[in-house]
């Protein structure tokens, strides 16, 4: 990764990494969607003990696991229906990303790390923190980078809000 | 509060076809404590499965009402329980939910004791003490059925066979859905609920509140399946979300009781596969009630089990009078395909956890009631549905199982098998 790593390039990534935040806590739930690759995975794994994950999201717990893009559709459709009850009213959130560290590929498929917190204001319960790590792997399909593939560690795993896309 | 006045926060008039509950049980904090030392500290409790602790020495840890307790396999094979405290100055002996000691070693002052039966096997540095006086103590009944594993501190409690009574013949269709038995899959899932865990424990068996609290469930899920032409297992069966499928309720006895509703497509169930090779086994009537409806088991005070569009493990955690933890495990067939795990798991994913698609939307509804509960103005909830479709005794479905369950009732949504519930509550609480 040493040669090809850029300033240029760190700064492309970042720029679709902050840009998904910024889309989740302003709503703009198409914005969030044109993030990300039609083939995209998107997992959050559950613990499987105090220290350690599970590893395989198809047969093992998962928080939330969408083997493609349809997935993170639904949650939309539940969102803008305005019919689910722990959704409405949508609790305030915000997202802060930073250490954004590219791992590991080439300028057209590379993993990257990041660590994350999400400010959460929940009408009812007041403010919550909820933070961790996002691993993301990037594609460029025609010319831009998108995300192919998002891992969430979440390290609060015990809450008490509804976990969403919103607030994770 | 007096232990004796519990039981006017129940107004039970059979006569009338009435039954109302006072609010006050779901916010006192007086109710609360009453509830951990007379029912959490006293009745048989679910802890966890067997699979979780398959080998000697592998232990499980939890609370017994406020008394936090290990379950772990012996070296015979069976298992056993002890006070997670030590004998010396009552630190916990192990602060993870799970492990392996064949040796307890207290992390505070280095005291170590043998897992398998208590006893204290060496004090750091003895200044004169005694080992035989500092044996743990023992969880006072510990039993499993069919890999459930319950748990009392009261050892004049009745046997957990007599504590499930009529429960069983449900707890079997799902027990018996693998004859290499069943497995609890890796990861658990915890959220809080700021809701009293009576409301958690009436909600799990309220269909009343499908058609509303779900509705949005059903239409994402019915449009997803009709947008990729998701078919059998793949696909969940929310037909049985309507309550137009064949449907019903039975309080099971001992505060237990059940709703099932008939399956819209028995291949949209995980279990499909395994027809061949367990419908010969348990009979056509059994197997009609293991495949083709789903159940939702609840086991008092602190479990259900549920098998619907994927197969649950839920248990609660009562924390304060407004404050619940609950744990949720997905359950499954040792012997599935890769296929239908996956669709289990994915199915598990999209309804049961604290970030799926449909429960979080009942706890938002359970903390709705919880606050609603202080309105205290009008201070009872009613159970009042169902009264003119009420079966004393089995009707012909339960009686075809060879299962005599307190009542019947010919719907899934109505609120007479709550009437049992809170008898037992009251009955433990102290009015005899």
């Amino acid at each position: 990764m040493g040669e090809t790593m850029t300033p240029t390039l760190q700064l492309e990534v970042e720029r679709l990494i902050y840009r998904e935040a910024y889309c989740l806590d302003t709503r703009d739930w198409d914005g969030w969607l044109a993030c990300y690759a039609d083939d995209a995975t998107y997992w959050i794994p559950a613990w499987a003990t105090e220290t350690e994950l599970t590893t395989d999201p198809e047969v093992e717990l998962a928080l939330m696991y969408m083997p493609d893009k349809t997935g993170l559709d639904d949650r939309v459709y539940r969102i803008q229906s305005r019919d689910s009850y722990a959704s409405t009213p949508m609790p305030r959130s915000c997202h802060v990303v930073s250490n954004v560290l590219i791992l590991d590929g080439s300028v057209d498929d590379m993993t990257v790390a990041t660590s994350w917190t999400v400010h959460l204001y929940h009408h009812q319960k007041g403010a919550r923190m909820h933070g961790g790590r996002y691993e993301y792997r990037l594609r460029r399909d025609e010319g831009a980078l998108t995300i192919a593939a998002k891992k969430i560690i979440f390290l609060n795993d015990k809450v008490d809000v509804p976990l969403d896309v919103y607030n994770v | 509060m007096l232990q004796s006045n519990f039981s006017a926060l129940i107004d039970d008039r059979p006569e009338k076809n009435l039954f109302r509950v006072h609010r006050r049980i779901y916010t006192d904090e007086d109710v609360f404590r009453a509830e951990q030392e007379l029912i959490f500290e006293q009745s048989w409790t679910y802890v966890c499965h067997e699979s979780q602790i398959p080998n000697s020495g592998d232990y499980y840890t939890a609370k017994l009402g406020r008394e936090p307790v290990i379950i772990n396999r012996r070296d015979d094979g069976s298992v056993a329980g002890l006070l997670n405290a030590c004998a010396h100055r009552g630190a916990l002996l192990t602060p993870t939910q799970r492990g392996n000691a064949r040796v307890l070693v207290c992390r505070y002052h280095g005291w170590s004791f043998a897992g398998d039966d208590g006893r204290c096997l060496k004090i750091k540095e003895p200044a004169g003490e005694d080992p035989d006086c500092y044996t743990l103590r023992r969880v006072a009944q510990v039993e499993s059925y069919k890999g459930f594993i319950f748990a009392t501190l009261n050892p004049d409690m009745p046997p957990l066979a007599e504590h499930l009574g009529e429960a069983r013949t449900i707890i079997d269709m799902l027990a018996d859905q693998s004859p290499d038995g069943l497995e609890v899959l890796p990861g658990v899932s915890s959220y809080i609920v700021d809701g009293n865990w009576k409301l958690q424990a009436e909600n799990g068996v309220d269909a009343y509140h499908v058609t509303t609290v779900h509705r949005n469930f059903a239409n994402t899920v019915k449009r997803r399946d009709q947008k990729n032409s998701l078919t059998g297992m793949k696909s969940t069966d929310v037909g049985r979300f309507s309550g137009e499928l064949a449907n019903g309720t039975y309080d099971l006895g001992s505060g237990h009781n059940l709703i099932w509703t008939k399956r819209g497509d028995p291949s949209a169930a995980p279990l499909w596969e395994g027809r061949e090779q367990v419908e010969p086994l348990v009979g056509p009537v059994k197997w009609d009630w293991m495949c083709a409806r789903g159940r939702n088991l609840y086991l008092f005070p602190n479990l259900f089990l549920m098998d619907q569009s994927s197969t649950q493990i839920r248990v609660l955690i009562p924390l304060s009078a407004s404050r619940t933890e609950i744990k949720v495990y997905c359950i499954a067939r040792r012997s599935e395909s890769r296929a239908a795990r996956t669709a289990r798991m994915s199915k598990f994913r999209d309804f049961f956890l604290g970030a799926g698609l449909a429960t979080t939307d009942d706890s938002a509804a359970l903390e709705d009631t919880q606050t609603g509960a202080h309105a205290s103005a009008e201070p009872w909830n009613v159970f009042q549905r169902g009264w003119d479709s009420h079966i004393e005794g089995p009707d012909e479905e339960a009686k075809a199982l060879g299962m005599n369950p307190v009542s019947s009732n010919s719907r899934w949504d109505p609120e007479t098998h709550y009437v049992g519930q809170y008898r037992r509550w009251r009955e433990l609480m102290g009015d005899g």
